[in-house]
């Protein structure tokens, strides 16, 4: 067990889930100091955990970081991305074909004029990437597309298809037209995990699959690509929070190796938690390597001084308030690059294996 | 429906305390009528036209375009000309000290109530990091009606002191109304992503 703080060697691998309760970061090392962030969440003052988490070890992000990608746009994928490409000036941006497209940023455009909102939305996030890209190389991603290559690393995209990035634009089309009212939304209603990026990455003699929010029916789109690298990962990053919205055994099957590393960052909302029991005995199935960003029992204290007056009233008008976030968590895997020996495996603050997700 | 991020404050007599979100206090002598039309005015822009509670006014960042002091004596003038009132009244404080404030979106709505994110503006916080659960019943039937996931809304819980000096605690959800996406906004909207998608180089 390293510290936190300890850098990988240049011929070391490195894998870190970064999970503040809402939201995820990636990080990837991937040889020779050249590192690869994919998604982004903020800490309470607004950072980016994966500048804080760069910084910690003593990694420059402005000289280091090759590649951000975006998944997708839901906001707990996204928050702070603007920020991170500011700071990474020297990385390439990937983000999905359909945020490149006018009628996307049409929308975008036309609902970030009329927000008077503090909530926070991801749409607005990429809006302000797309308005202050300048001079930062741009690849968008579409499935089986080799988005970087340097050395013995390449990252590919396996979504979303062709096929369901059309239907999506088709989607935008209407909602813009359908637009308008009361109440209107903060976020459109249509659903960016269709469209969200599976990623696969090769290190050297490892590979990952990076699941972002890719649901079953992305996955079936996946397994059925002729045009995609087949080698089998060792280490999986569950899609969607573990959900079973987007469980494939046959992606266990098929794209992993036997007993691969599995991790994930839980997710909250309606007071239910992701994964449930039954969806961690899923995961369970396939790996006993499965580890997790926190407890599900770990959320954050709420605010100090809150008023008991205001705890009185809230009591008293039926409404069930809870803390959304959950308390930060870390998952770093390492491993020296032609060993062939085992990846390890480090957990910091909240985080756990994924038996005791549940446990009190 | 006045959409209170569209206007400019233009003067901010009879209301003092603007320095205090939340917390505003009206010290001019003012008519009865003339009290109640700057109520049903504030209440508008607060509650969207909408004044069925009266009391708490949502000053937070937003600022409001009122009737001149002139336009109102006027005003005042003219409804002396043909109505007898009483003799004024001195204004008393009335007051609303916010204790805690939200805003929120509404994630999904069930049969009895409806489950919101909350950014915890009295903290300062700028993430959600709390959800509830709160029951239909808490908002009036017009936004129950009309609420949908994604609808913003300001949460304020405080004292209302009224002009009788009765304190009462006040417990507000105020939707906000997003002003629609015109054919104009989308033409601007549709040029900049020309422009924005011309810069990228694809």
């Amino acid at each position: 067990m390293t510290e936190l703080r300890s850098p990988p060697d240049k011929g070391e691998f490195e894998f870190t889930l970064l999970g503040p309760g809402y939201g995820e970061s990636i990080l990837l090392h991937v040889g020779e100091g050249v590192w690869i962030i994919v998604d982004s969440c903020v800490g309470e003052d607004g950072t980016p955990r994966a500048l804080q988490y760069l910084e910690t070890i003593g990694v420059d992000p402005a000289e280091a970081v090759s590649l951000i990608v975006a998944t997708h746009w839901h906001d707990d994928h996204i928050r702070g991305i603007a920020n991170l490409v500011d700071v990474c000036n020297r990385a390439t941006f990937c983000c999905g074909s359909v945020l490149c497209e006018e009628e996307f940023l049409t929308f975008a455009d036309a609902l970030e004029r009329r927000h008077p909102s503090y909530t926070s939305s991801g749409l607005r996030e990429i809006h302000s990437v797309i308005s202050r890209l300048g001079k930062t190389k741009l690849q968008v991603a579409l499935a089986d597309r080799r988005l970087f290559g340097q050395g013995n690393c390449e990252v590919w995209a396996l979504s979303p298809s062709d096929q369901t990035f059309q239907a999506f634009l088709r989607s935008i089309s209407r909602l813009v037209i359908n637009r308008g009212g009361r109440g209107e939304m903060r976020l459109p209603d249509l659903s960016p995990n269709k469209v969200a990026i599976a990623l696969w990455v090769r290190a050297d003699d490892v590979a990952v699959l990076l699941g972002s929010d890719l649901e079953k029916h992305g996955w079936m789109e996946v397994l059925r690509s002729r045009g995609r690298p087949t080698a089998k990962a060792s280490v999986f990053k569950i899609p969607h929070h573990g959900s079973e919205s987007a469980y494939s055994p046959e992606v266990w099957e098929h794209m992993l190796d036997s007993d691969p590393i599995a991790v994930l960052t839980p997710w909250r909302r309606g007071g239910h938690t992701v994964p449930n029991r039954r969806e961690v005995g899923l995961i369970l199935s396939h790996t006993d390597k499965a580890y997790v960003t926190a407890r599900s029992s770990s959320s954050k204290r709420g605010p100090a001084g809150r008023s008991s007056v205001v705890t009185r009233t809230i009591r008293e008008s039926g409404v069930k308030l809870r803390q959304l976030a959950m308390s930060l968590g870390v998952v770093r895997l390492r491993y020296q690059l032609r060993s062939r020996m085992q990846l390890s495996v480090e957990t910091f603050g909240a985080a756990c294996h994924l038996k005791d997700f549940t446990q009190q | 429906m006045v959409q209170l991020d569209q206007y400019t404050m233009t003067e901010p007599p009879c209301v003092s305390g603007f320095e205090e979100p939340g917390n505003f206090d009206r010290n001019a002598t003012r008519h009865p009528l003339a009290r109640n039309l700057d109520d049903a005015f504030l209440l508008g822009v607060a509650h969207e036209a909408d004044a069925r509670t009266m009391g708490v006014v949502d000053i937070g960042e937003g600022a409001a375009t009122r009737p001149t002091s002139a336009g109102r004596q006027q005003q005042n003038d003219d409804f002396a000309s043909v109505l007898d009132f009483p003799p004024q009244e001195p204004w008393s404080a009335r007051t609303f000290h916010a204790l805690q404030e939200w805003e929120g979106y509404v994630v999904a709505i069930r049969d009895e109530d409806f489950v919101v994110r909350l950014i915890d503006l009295t903290s300062g916080s700028t993430n959600e990091e709390e959800e509830a659960d709160i029951p239909l019943a808490e908002i009036s039937g017009q936004d129950s009606a009309t609420i949908r996931p994604g609808s913003v809304f300001r949460w304020v819980i405080g004292y209302e002191r009224s002009a009788a000096g009765t304190k009462r605690r006040v417990s507000e959800i105020v939707f906000r109304d997003v002003p629609e996406i015109t054919e104009t906004d989308l033409r601007d909207s549709a040029a900049w992503a020309h422009e924005a998608v011309r810069s990228l180089n694809l």
